[in-house]
């Protein structure tokens, strides 16, 4: 039964096949082709757009996201681009947060934290180590107020977590990135994820079987 | 080439574009205007699923970023609708905690989440998706088998079946999937009796 079944990927071919072609009679009798082709056909044509969905918002994310992909493809084999910490440094506004900030950082990155108590605490990662050291990720905002995110690849990696922090390192938010090294966060989600702080930190964990295998530098939020 | 001279081509002749040019401009361009073109649909299908906006938005984004990448390996031997179509199937699904054959949706809502597998579930582990088809075949009516089965195993809302399947009755598809589980325990139950009193014989 099961081997006569059409796969899914055929389907945009069976759709122009004849009623009585052997493969259109078995979509009739397979409840299994017959629901997955009603669902195909359902994709294909999407109206009624469904209550609540918000397809001209998805649309300016979605097209961002393209592009974005598009661009990342040709930077590729180039020299890798990524928004500096010193390029936003440079071009913001000095706020007392920042001086905070930059002092936690230089803390993070060098790998150490101080205890309340005055203590040292080395970062204890589990499942392995890392075999380099990843770099901090990449924070951007687009012109709709998402936070456009990019990290390198870190080896080992089956998926990814994005951690929002707050100033004083509270841990206020993650995102589960299921593959892939980029992702773009929308204002509504990042209101949340951040705390409503507008400001704070942004690392990546590195997963493999759920563990964490290695964790970047944080990067700063750049002001909105 | 122009953006607009793009959109008039079909799936097939920018997917060759996008071949022939590999990762120059214009293949980006023709890859950019293939995934524009399904944006809308596949946001609309992951919402459909999901119902929030949010979610819907990021597996959306997610399956776009993985057909960009993996439009490579794709060898043109299917449609490139149905191929991205499998995409945001399996990312919904994975996304989601699937609708058992056996317990009714308002069940599902109302119980409180036990660690202990129940009964259920126990019966769900030891049939398959082929012994199921088989039951299904046996035991409902083509409505109720294509009402289950997107139910159970493409994740629809029981709203979006009732919409789908044109169904006009009041209580949409729900009653429809409530009646074919209730005659789905019952053919399972004859045959485990049949089964119980096969091997019974043999021994």
């Amino acid at each position: 039964m099961k081997q006569d079944c059409i796969p899914i990927e055929r389907f945009e071919e069976i759709l122009a096949l004849p009623p009585r072609d052997p493969m259109r009679l078995h979509l009739d009798d397979c409840p299994r082709c017959r629901a997955r082709m009603t669902a195909f056909r359902a994709f294909l044509d999407p109206e009624p757009i469904p209550e609540g969905a918000r397809v001209d918002d998805a649309r300016r994310v979605l097209t961002a996201v393209i592009a974005r992909e598009a661009s990342r493809s040709v930077r590729q084999g180039q020299s890798k681009g990524r928004l500096g910490f010193f390029d936003w440094f440079t071009g913001a506004a000095w706020r007392p947060a920042l001086a905070m900030a930059v002092l936690l950082i230089a803390a993070l990155i060098g790998g150490r934290i101080v205890t309340d108590d005055g203590g040292v605490r080395q970062p204890v990662l589990r499942g392995g180590s890392e075999s380099s050291a990843p770099a901090p990720p990449a924070a951007s905002y687009l012109s709709d107020g998402s936070l456009h995110l990019r990290w390198q690849p870190m080896e080992g990696a089956e998926s990814y977590r994005v951690v929002f922090y707050a100033l004083d390192l509270a841990q206020t938010g993650s995102l589960a990135i299921d593959g892939g090294t980029e992702t773009i966060v929308t204002p509504e989600r990042l209101g949340s994820l951040e705390a409503g702080g507008g400001s704070g930190f942004v690392r990546i964990e590195a997963l493999r079987g759920g563990d964490r295998i290695a964790l970047s530098p944080p990067a700063v939020l750049p002001p909105r | 080439m122009k953006a607009a001279d793009l959109e008039q081509r079909t799936d097939r002749e920018l997917l060759s574009l996008a071949q022939a040019a590999g990762a120059g401009a214009p293949g980006r361009q023709a890859v950019s205007v293939l995934l524009e073109r399904y944006q809308d649909r596949v946001y609309i299908w992951c919402y459909r699923i999901v119902r929030d906006h949010e979610r819907a938005l990021d597996l959306a984004q997610e399956t776009l970023i993985s057909a960009f990448r993996k439009l490579d390996g794709f060898e043109g031997r299917s449609g490139f609708s149905s191929w991205l179509f499998v995409i945001a199937r399996n990312r919904c699904l994975s996304a989601l905690r699937r609708p058992s054959p056996w317990e009714d949706d308002d069940a599902v809502l109302e119980t409180i989440p036990d660690p202990s597998p129940t009964p259920d579930e126990e019966l769900e582990r030891r049939i398959d998706e082929e012994s199921m088809m088989e039951l299904i075949r046996e035991s409902l009516d083509p409505m109720e088998r294509e009402a289950l089965w997107l139910r159970c195993y493409e994740g629809l809302p029981v709203d979006e079946i009732t919409r789908l399947l044109r169904i006009d009755a009041a209580t949409g598809a729900r009653a429809i999937l409530q009646r074919a589980r209730r005659r789905l325990r019952a053919a399972l139950s004859a045959r485990d009796n049949r089964a119980r009193g096969g091997s019974g014989a043999e021994s």
